[in-house]
């Protein structure tokens, strides 16, 4: 049976951020005191330090100078193909600016002419509405007293005119 | 969200958001100068990522576009470092999908490549390296850790390149994988077990994985032996 399977998850964990330099002070000292008395932890510390320094045979990979280059014609090109591409898409966006200026204007003119109405009265309403009036004024003036009209009312004169008309 | 406050930490810590910051003021010199700094640490992330040195070229000339295309956007919100191998991941996993997919329609999931599922049993000690004084010959030492670290799954194998060889913190890790510190102080934990499993017998006694093939030995021949194949060979 392998020795280190008998170290649990969690504290494989801490060995490994130990390793790293990734634990505080106090954990750190803590596997640093298990290390001190523990074969086992000893023995998994030195396989997982042994195998993560094997990795620095791996060779390193370098670009030169041709990589460089390609890369940056690459860009100038990509470079090129947007400024193309703004370019052609210049007056359409031009002419997508006019339309959505001149919707706003229209919405404007028609907002504020609705407003103008709801705060400034129409003086020909005033008209119409007293229209029976205007076009009964000569009799109404011959008449010329209010309290004559509420005693004819009173009288039910009108009452008896509308009957008459229907 | 990216604040004020912390675009300008990092403005004044990393010379590479320095480095950016021009890039986004349209200073072509500063981008050369960035992609001097970074390609070759970039290609060879790239490289263990996807296995191929070519493509891991292209897929650093496409990192180093994106990088630029997005020069306008940029925000110090990491180190620089932190920001560009995040792009590094996204490109890598964009590769990797788009080449499993291409797997599935072309061997209809036959195939189990190195970066497909094969799983640390198929790195399993072969009998036939049970050669414990031998001496460990590098090229074939180098093959092995290749393979080791390809037997990882990719969450497993980006934070030991990027622990490794880039020196970053667990939260570094975390922002360039989109993780939490913790669970990637867990995954790099199984990533060094797994590695540890897999090396520690050819460490230890010379005996290799299964999955990487001997090396076939030179054998001097003596220079009487091609004389007589020559004389063969020209009858």
């Amino acid at each position: 049976m392998d020795p280190q399977s008998s170290l649990s998850p969690e504290l494989r964990e801490e060995l490994t951020a130990y390793l790293d330099g990734e634990l505080e002070a106090r954990a750190s000292q803590r596997i640093e005191d298990l290390l001190a008395v523990d074969p086992a932890v000893q023995d998994e510390v030195r396989r997982l330090e042994r195998a993560w320094q094997a990795l620095d045979e791996l060779p390193r990979a370098e670009v030169d100078a041709a990589f460089t280059q390609s890369t940056v014609a690459m860009l100038a090109v990509q470079l090129e193909e947007e400024i193309d591409q703004r370019r052609a898409t210049l007056p359409a966006r031009r002419r997508r600016q006019w339309a959505i200026a001149a919707a706003v204007g229209l919405a404007t003119a028609v907002l504020g002419f609705l407003g103008f109405r709801e705060i400034v009265p129409d003086p020909n309403e005033a008209l119409v509405r007293d229209l029976g009036i205007l076009e009964s004024i000569d009799a109404y003036s011959q008449i010329g007293e209010y309290e004559f009209l509420r005693l004819l009312a009173d009288e039910e004169v009108f009452a008896q005119e509308v009957s008459d008309g229907q | 969200m990216i604040t004020d406050s912390t675009a300008l930490r990092y403005e004044l810590r990393d010379p590479d958001v320095r480095l950016m910051l021009e890039v986004r003021d349209d200073k072509a010199a500063a981008f050369e100068e960035l992609m001097l700094r970074y390609q070759s640490r970039v290609v060879h992330l790239l490289e263990h990522l996807v296995g191929r040195r070519g493509q891991a070229e292209d897929l650093a000339q496409d990192v180093f576009l994106r990088v630029y295309r997005s020069r306008k956007t940029y925000l110090p919100g990491a180190k620089f470092s932190t920001w560009l191998f995040t792009i590094v991941n996204n490109v890598a996993s964009n590769a990797l999908r788009s080449r499993s997919r291409r797997r599935e329609v072309n061997l209809e999931g036959n195939e189990s490549g190195p970066m497909g599922a094969n799983p640390l049993a198929e790195m399993a000690t072969a009998a036939s390296g049970l050669m414990p004084a031998r001496q460990l010959d590098k090229a074939e030492m180098k093959d092995i850790i290749r393979e080791a670290l390809s037997s990882l799954n990719e969450r497993q194998r980006l934070a030991v390149l990027l622990s490794k060889f880039e020196d970053m913190s667990y939260a570094d890790i975390a922002v360039t994988m989109e993780l939490s510190p913790e669970a990637v102080k867990s995954l790099l934990s199984r990533a060094r077990e797994n590695l540890r499993e897999v090396l520690e017998p050819y460490l230890a006694n010379g005996v290799r994985p299964a999955g990487v093939p001997q090396k076939e030995p030179k054998i001097e021949r003596p220079a009487e032996q091609d004389a007589a194949q020559e004389k063969i060979r020209t009858k």
